[in-house]
């Protein structure tokens, strides 16, 4: 009888650390998951929130590839005087000095006009924006011109962005 | 109602079978029948959920020494017997169930030798004999608490007092109402109890192992049963995971075609990563939208004149703005009108222009740059 109650006992001391076991090792599973799924969920609010801002980015940025791709050999003078042809204020175009850039793929120059009407200064801003390559405008000054007040003077910094290595 | 019974056995053939309830109460009484292989036969069958149980023997069986063991104490005298009687009895004490029944010091007036030690009576019986009564009643279902003796109880005031021809005669004359009363009486106090040692009762422990068991499935139970929850748990956390990391790495996939990493652990980093030299290739590549703020600062004049802007001046991250105004309220109200596509938009110089007008100076960040800042 004393060794039947030993068995039973031992049985039941058995299961109960088995199940605690269970217990415990279910706790630790359960932990170990939730904190995985909080780590994951984590995860994905966060790369669905970059994802979507890097869409977003690098939209832009290739669309501003391509049109810097589009330059060919020309040099960014070219560009503007065929603009400043192109809307008759070649002769408005006083002064244009090619500045050192910091990237080997960019040509900057300052460019002056005077005695600008609104008209042409709008046409002007428009067509820079407007063109197929990739004319950047870094600085835009604009002043009434001391001898006709109704017109404008521009200084403005322009800068033409080819396709190429940074590192070139 | 759980009951108490009581079996009185009155000699080599049975006995009777009192049935008393809690408070002691007798209920009914049966008769029982015993061979001589202590093999017990009911008249009644038993039904009710039996309390506990206890057994009277008949003087008969018992044997008893008289000794002055100077102690007062049972437990102790139980421990001292089996050497005392060493020699006494026939074969070895260790053959013999022993009981010691402490017998009171008479008091001074009737001791017949004033000072006399305490006496115990050695009560003793072959284990042989009380162990076949026991398996017998073991059989019936019956595990008796106490193994006492009715006959020594109603003898006992006389053994106390220094009489112990009660042992001897007497005994035949003892009624059935008496017995009863004696029965009801151990309930609450056995006069002797040759269950020890070996015989020892021990349902008291079995019914607490049992309760115990039962406390133990039942936390077992409970242990399996929050363990399953937990699983559950866990199995649709780690589904969860896994959908929602499917989803991680789908976007990984768009970001980065081509690459499939194993987990979405430390996705985030790279991304970032990504996004950052994303970032800093777009903001090499601005330009000042000229055109758009030429207008939307056309738009924040008020209409009807009153502001006129003379100087202006666009970088990629600030705007700064020269002008003259009527007076210094359209000049505020053009500045709030500023607030509207730029920020950081202050009035930094007022002053008396050449014209009589207010001159003014404001200065405002892109809102670009006011993100880049924030950010």
């Amino acid at each position: 009888m004393s060794e039947g109650m030993d068995r039973k006992t031992l049985m039941v001391l058995g299961a109960a650390v088995v199940s605690v076991l269970m217990f415990l090792g279910s706790l630790v599973w359960s932990g170990s998951a939730s904190s995985r799924l909080s780590e994951v969920e984590k995860a994905y609010v966060e790369m669905s929130r970059v994802g979507g801002e890097l869409r977003g980015l690098r939209t832009r940025v290739d669309s501003l590839e391509r049109k810097a791709g589009a330059a060919g050999d020309k040099g960014l003078l070219t560009f503007v005087e065929q603009i400043a042809e192109s809307i008759g204020v070649k002769e408005k175009l006083v002064s244009q000095k090619s500045i050192p850039s910091s990237s080997p793929r960019e040509e900057k120059a300052e460019l002056s006009f005077e005695k600008l009407s609104l008209n042409e200064l709008g046409n002007l801003l428009y067509r820079i924006e407007a063109q197929p390559v990739l004319l950047l405008v870094s600085r835009v000054v604009m002043a009434p011109s001391f001898d006709e007040p109704n017109l404008i003077m521009l200084d403005m910094t322009v800068s033409l962005v080819k396709s190429g290595n940074e590192d070139k | 109602m759980a009951i108490n019974l009581f079996l009185d056995i009155t000699g080599p053939g049975g006995g009777r079978l009192y049935v008393l309830d809690e408070e002691g109460r007798l209920l009914r009484t049966s008769d029982f029948s015993m061979d001589e292989n202590m093999g017990f036969s009911f008249d009644e069958p038993i039904s009710e959920d039996i309390e506990a149980s206890y057994a009277s023997i008949p003087l008969e069986w018992l044997d008893f020494r008289l000794l002055e063991l100077g102690i007062k104490d049972a437990g102790a005298a139980r421990e001292i017997l089996p050497f005392e009687l060493d020699g006494l009895l026939v074969g070895p004490p260790s053959s013999y169930a022993i009981e010691a029944k402490m017998l009171a010091e008479p008091s001074m007036e009737d001791a017949e030798e004033p000072g006399a030690p305490d006496r115990v009576l050695a009560v003793y019986m072959p284990k042989q004999r009380l162990g076949s009564l026991l398996d017998g009643l073991t059989k019936e279902g019956l595990d008796p608490r106490a193994v006492t003796s009715l006959e020594l109880a109603s003898v006992s005031g006389k053994l106390v007092a220094g009489d112990l021809s009660g042992l001897t005669d007497g005994i035949s004359s003892l009624e059935e109402p008496a017995r009863v009363d004696l029965a009801r009486a151990e309930l609450h106090g056995t006069c002797i109890n040759m269950r020890r040692g070996e015989f020892a009762y021990r349902g008291d422990v079995r019914k607490g192992l049992r309760t115990m068991a039962f406390t133990a499935s039942l936390f077992i139970t409970l242990m399996f049963v929050l363990a399953l929850g937990f699983s559950l748990k866990a199995v649709r956390s780690g589904n969860s995971a896994d959908m929602l990391e499917d989803r991680v790495l789908g976007i990984y996939g768009e970001i980065f075609p081509g690459q499939r990493p194993a987990s979405a652990r430390g996705l985030s980093y790279k991304v970032r990563s990504k996004l950052k030299e994303l970032t800093d290739k777009s903001e090499s590549l601005r330009s000042v939208e000229a055109l758009d703020m030429l207008m939307a600062l056309q738009n924040a004049l008020p209409e009807g004149g009153g502001v006129k802007l003379l100087d202006v001046t666009m970088d990629l991250d600030a705007v700064l703005l020269k002008g003259e105004g009527k007076d210094l309220d359209t000049i505020e109200l053009t500045r709030a009108a500023m607030e509207s596509f730029l920020s950081d938009v202050k009035i930094s110089e007022t002053g008396k222009a050449v014209s009589g007008l207010t001159g003014f100076t404001i200065s405002a960040r892109t809102g670009e740059a006011s993100e880049r800042k924030s950010r």
